[in-house]
């Protein structure tokens, strides 16, 4: 369409990924368009930009629920979840490139959330509760991102983190109904009994359900450079003495604060 | 590894604790606690205190207030997930000098307990 006068379009551009499989061959080649939301002035293109994630708490929590109280313990994933927010407000973008069109001075206008916008996630957010509501599911006030559907004899729990979702409950009909809701409004994949969610495996057995972070320990190992050093115990020797020396300051500060931030 | 087994029960029990002074340099206090629902242990968190504790007793004390507003949150979040068996919020710490001053000040009517924030 024709560029409103006194409105700036977003500008936009292509990335490009290249997807590799688990054996570090090439799966795909991925391009997406994401638009660049650094330039959005708040108040006047968007508004709110917060979304609640799941506290890990919560998280434990209904875990601990599902195997006290025998419950099937499900996982979803969402694909491209920010793709599917609707923009009511007026965002105009500039036309990608690659995108010939007929007349000079053209803009978009976006009905769709696009990644890079300030107010993709709030969107998707709003969206998903919007549909859980419908469905009769109930917001829980303690933490935003917890759902929970109780009727006259059965009871399910929904929780969102972001894109991912795991659902618990005593009755597979109520379940395998909201998996179909969500799969017609989103394209969910449902990834079956809950194994791995935000670093956590989850194990299930006869006696329970036990939480393990083996593979987010190796990863970090990994990405550390400390795969192959020796173990040694925790809490440390609490008469050890540490001073400072002259030696030379750590060189790269990031690094070591990404990897206190993964430690805590 | 955290084991959650089934069919243990409803209760929630927390625990809490303090290491007064613990830190070298600020001489705050380090306070600490977990809650347990049933057998599994659900949330945990030591963090240092704001400010100076003067005694080990207020550094309990003070972990126990910050303890009680994470138990009630937890409450809460019971309530929404209609765990209703939940009653009693159980708060267990180890100082016997503060269970004195609790006892002596609730005899002599002066202590205004918990909900009130202490700093």
């Amino acid at each position: 369409m024709d560029l409103p006068p006194s409105i700036k379009p977003i500008g936009c551009k292509w990335v490009y990924k290249v997807k590799h499989s688990v054996d570090g061959s090439i799966e795909r080649y991925k391009s997406s368009l994401v638009a660049k939301g650094y330039n959005q002035i708040e108040g006047l293109d968007y508004f709110d930009t917060f979304s609640p994630v799941a506290k890990v708490t919560t998280v434990r929590l209904v875990i601990a629920l599902a195997s006290i109280n025998h419950w099937f313990l499900h996982q979803l994933d969402v694909n491209n979840a920010f793709l599917h927010g609707d923009l009511h407000g007026y965002v105009y973008m500039i036309i990608p490139a690659g995108v010939s069109t007929s007349k000079p001075n053209q803009v978009c206008k976006l009905s769709k959330s696009l990644y890079g916008l300030k107010q993709t996630s709030r969107k998707w957010y709003e969206k998903l509760t919007r549909l859980l509501i419908t469905n009769g599911y109930q917001q829980a006030t303690s933490d935003a991102s917890l759902f929970t559907k109780k009727t006259f004899d059965n009871f399910t729990v929904l929780l969102v983190y972001v894109d991912d979702i795991i659902l618990a409950g005593d009755s597979i009909s109520e379940i395998t109904f909201i998996k179909n809701a969500l799969y017609q409004a989103f394209k969910i994949k449902d990834l079956g009994t809950l194994k791995y969610f935000l670093g956590l495996e989850v194990a299930h057995s006869q006696s329970g359900i036990s939480l393990c972070k083996r593979k987010y320990c190796l990863d970090l190992l990994h990405d550390s450079g400390l795969l192959s050093s020796k173990p040694v115990s925790t809490p440390f020797d609490p008469s050890f003495k540490l001073h400072s020396d002259s030696s030379a300051t750590f060189t790269d500060v990031s690094a070591y604060r990404r990897l206190i931030g993964r430690l805590i | 590894m955290l084991k959650y087994l089934k069919g243990s029960g409803l209760h929630l029990q927390s625990y809490t604790n303090a290491d007064w002074a613990g830190c070298k340099d600020t001489r705050r206090s380090i306070p600490s606690h977990c809650f347990f629902l049933g057998q599994s242990l659900i949330s945990w968190r030591t963090t240092k205190q704001p400010t100076v504790s003067r005694s080990s007793s207020e550094a309990d004390y003070r972990a126990m207030e910050s303890a009680s507003c994470e138990l009630q949150w937890l409450f809460y979040l019971l309530r929404d997930l209609h765990v209703t068996c939940v009653q009693l919020l159980v708060l267990y710490c180890d100082n016997q000098s503060f269970c004195h001053i609790v006892r002596e000040k609730l005899q002599a009517g002066l202590f205004k307990l918990l909900p009130v924030t202490y700093s």
